[in-house]
């Protein structure tokens, strides 16, 4: 089981993420949504090992996460946000790095690489330089590293950016029958219809704090509304979308 | 047994990283070989290869004439300067990707890699680099000196064998020596300056760096016997060592293959003495800056890392009063609150300002105070005009 306990980060007066506590288990694919800067990759980079939390604890198995970091590591599989990856790199190299620092073996690796590869449709240009791929390319490269030494742990951090309709259906289902194999999935993104149809569990988080932490089905018998959009809606937004867009529009034309 | 598995983990992830690191010295911003890189490399190092193999022969020619007599340190410190130029220049064309950046954190941060295998792997990476050119251009120089050397002392194969080991090893530590020293200026420059300024100013300092070795290294070529000459002045110092000349690296790397080659000259031991010292002080004060400059730069360039502003309680109560009364609209409040901005950081424009508001009120003071009035009473041609004191406006208007 991976457990946050009261994990806060905060910079300077600022709290980009203040006392999130959830405990997710093996199985379970959990939505992690909220608007934009609420806390969602800060929480995810803190589950990642890439920045330390200011307070509370992050413990998988039983063990400190951030005192354990390489064990943790050898069974994490994270997706980032931002693809900052090596782009002098063919995606073939890469992965072929990426695959000998997780330890995989050598005969099985190239067979794993080739295999991605072909799926994500990347079979012609995996021996490209990585700085001649488009955004949803670059994002195909991510996704496999992150899977290819099959990951206890899925960190995926708006994984979808990019990806055509078919890869991005493919992932979708991909998460589902890894959570549904025991893998714990923490998926962050604020598309809510995508996280609708991966997550059993969600939890929305606005202004670094948690608001709700539930079954999507739960959470729209609890507040009466008939989809996740309108749990979204009425937990972090406290304005009329439409209003707000006329108000844009008349901004527009002001002048 | 435990221990023994993490440490065959660590050595195997530690090859990975050193051949990532050091084919991405290759693969970077400034230098790019993607086709036939290792046959680029080596064509890149034939070509530097002969030219210091030139110099050499020009310098010791005259041993096949005269023979050496302990002399031939003069000749030596004139090479090494040479050397330890090329080094530098390659150095600077490298200047980008001698430190972990932002893309190392990012692709290497989540992988089960332990943060002193991936400076260890750099750092190898970077000596595997220099050791790779240090040695390849001093290839054919050695082999100069060696037998140029060797000859006038009558030494047999081994000994000449040993004089070109000896070659090869100072010039690496040269080499060495001025890859981390310049490495290290790039990386006080990214701990004490602030992003911005380190941005601009580092491509500026890298710019003047490598006009200046490349101007040096022409006016060697140029010039020779010009250099030399002065190289040659240096011969009678040595029984009267100047603080320059005995803080002039080269000729520490001089001491140290003198030393090396066999000589027990107090002069030669204090140099080599400095040559071992130095290097050992540069390589660990990389090592250091290495793990200072990389967390500065992540607090720099990582988004979570951007300062967060909060306003104050008092600008918090202050802002909607002023936005009542004098601040009417948007342009004088984007005024208003960018000199606040102005004001509240930056200790410069408070002193400005405070100065000027120092002499407006001394000035006023002893107006008033010679005076006793604050309106004046001027002429314009038959009439007068009753105006406010000009010392009174002025005083303000610098």
């Amino acid at each position: 089981m991976l457990e946050l306990k009261s994990v806060a980060k905060k910079y300077g007066y600022f709290k980009a993420v203040d006392a999130v506590s959830f405990a997710v288990k093996p199985g379970e694919a959990v939505g992690y949504l909220g608007p934009n800067g609420a806390g969602k990759s800060t929480t995810i980079k803190m589950i990642a090992g890439l920045l330390e939390p200011t307070g509370g604890e992050i413990i998988y198995q039983g063990r400190n996460v951030w005192k354990n970091l390489v064990w943790f590591k050898e069974r994490l599989g994270y997706v980032p946000e931002e693809p900052a990856i090596y782009s002098h790199m063919s995606a073939y190299d890469y992965l072929i790095m990426v695959g000998r620092l997780r330890k995989i073996k050598e005969s099985a690796l190239k067979h794993k690489i080739e295999g991605f590869m072909e799926i994500f449709d990347l079979g012609g240009d995996m021996h490209s330089e990585i700085a001649s791929f488009s955004k949803g390319m670059v994002q195909k490269v991510l996704i496999s590293a992150a899977l290819l030494h099959d990951p206890e742990v899925l960190l995926l951090d708006e994984p979808l950016s990019g990806l055509d309709v078919t890869t991005a259906l493919t992932v979708r289902e991909l998460v589902r029958r890894l959570a549904a194999e025991g893998k714990i999935v923490i998926y962050s993104s604020h598309i809510l219809e995508i996280v609708e149809k991966v997550a059993t569990r969600v939890i929305i988080l606005y202004q670094g704090r948690v608001q709700a932490d539930d079954s999507v089905e739960n959470l729209r018998q609890l507040m009466k509304v008939p989809s996740l959009e309108d749990i979204f809606n009425q937990l972090v937004k406290h304005e009329d979308p439409g209003a707000l867009a006329s108000e844009l529009v008349s901004l527009m034309r002001k002048g | 047994m435990d221990l023994v598995n993490t440490l065959n983990r660590g050595f195997g992830s530690l090859l990975v990283l050193v051949k990532h690191f050091f084919r991405r010295l290759f693969l970077n911003e400034t230098v790019f070989f993607e086709e036939q890189m290792i046959q680029k490399t080596i064509g890149l190092i034939a070509i530097l290869s002969i030219f210091p193999a030139y110099i050499a022969d020009s310098l010791l020619f005259v041993y096949l004439l005269v023979p050496e007599r302990g002399t031939a340190w003069v000749e030596t410190a004139f090479f090494t300067t040479l050397i330890m130029l090329l080094i530098g220049l390659i150095t600077l064309f490298e200047w980008e990707v001698i430190f972990l950046d932002r893309q190392d954190y990012s692709n290497l941060g989540p992988l089960p890699v332990r943060p002193l295998t991936v400076f260890s792997a750099k750092f190898i990476s970077l000596i595997m680099f220099i050791g790779m050119f240090a040695v390849g251009i001093n290839s054919l120089s050695s082999i100069v000196f060696a037998m140029y050397l060797g000859q006038s002392r009558g030494y047999g194969l081994a000994s000449a064998a040993m004089l070109l080991l000896v070659h090869l090893v100072v010039m690496l530590a040269a080499g060495s020596y001025i890859f981390f020293a310049l490495a290290l200026v790039f990386g006080l420059f990214n701990i004490l300056l602030r992003a911005k300024i380190f941005q601009r100013l580092s491509e500026i300092i890298r710019l003047g760096l490598i006009v200046a070795h490349i101007f040096i290294i022409y006016f060697f070529v140029l010039d020779t016997t010009w250099i030399f000459k002065k190289f040659k002045d240096i011969q009678a110092l040595k029984e009267n060592p100047t603080t320059f000349m005995m803080n002039f690296p080269p000729l520490w790397f001089t001491g140290l293959y003198r030393v090396l080659m066999g000589s027990r000259e107090v002069f030669f031991k204090k140099l080599a003495y400095k040559a071992v010292l130095a290097l050992t002080i540069v390589i660990a004060a990389y090592f250091f800056i290495t793990l200072v400059s990389y967390s500065r730069y992540l607090r720099k360039v990582l988004p979570e890392g951007k300062k967060h502003l909060w306003p104050s309680l008092l600008r918090r109560i202050a802002e909607p009063v002023l936005n009542l009364t004098i601040l009417r609209n948007q342009v004088e409040r984007a005024v208003f609150w960018f000199y606040h901005g102005v004001f509240s950081r930056s200790r410069m424009h408070r002193n400005r300002i405070m100065s000027y508001l120092r002499g407006g009120i001394r000035s006023n003071y002893d107006h008033v105070d010679g005076h006793r009035k604050i309106f004046l009473e001027i002429s314009v041609g038959q009439h007068a005009v009753v105006a406010v004191s000009f010392d009174f406006l002025f005083a303000y208007w610098h």
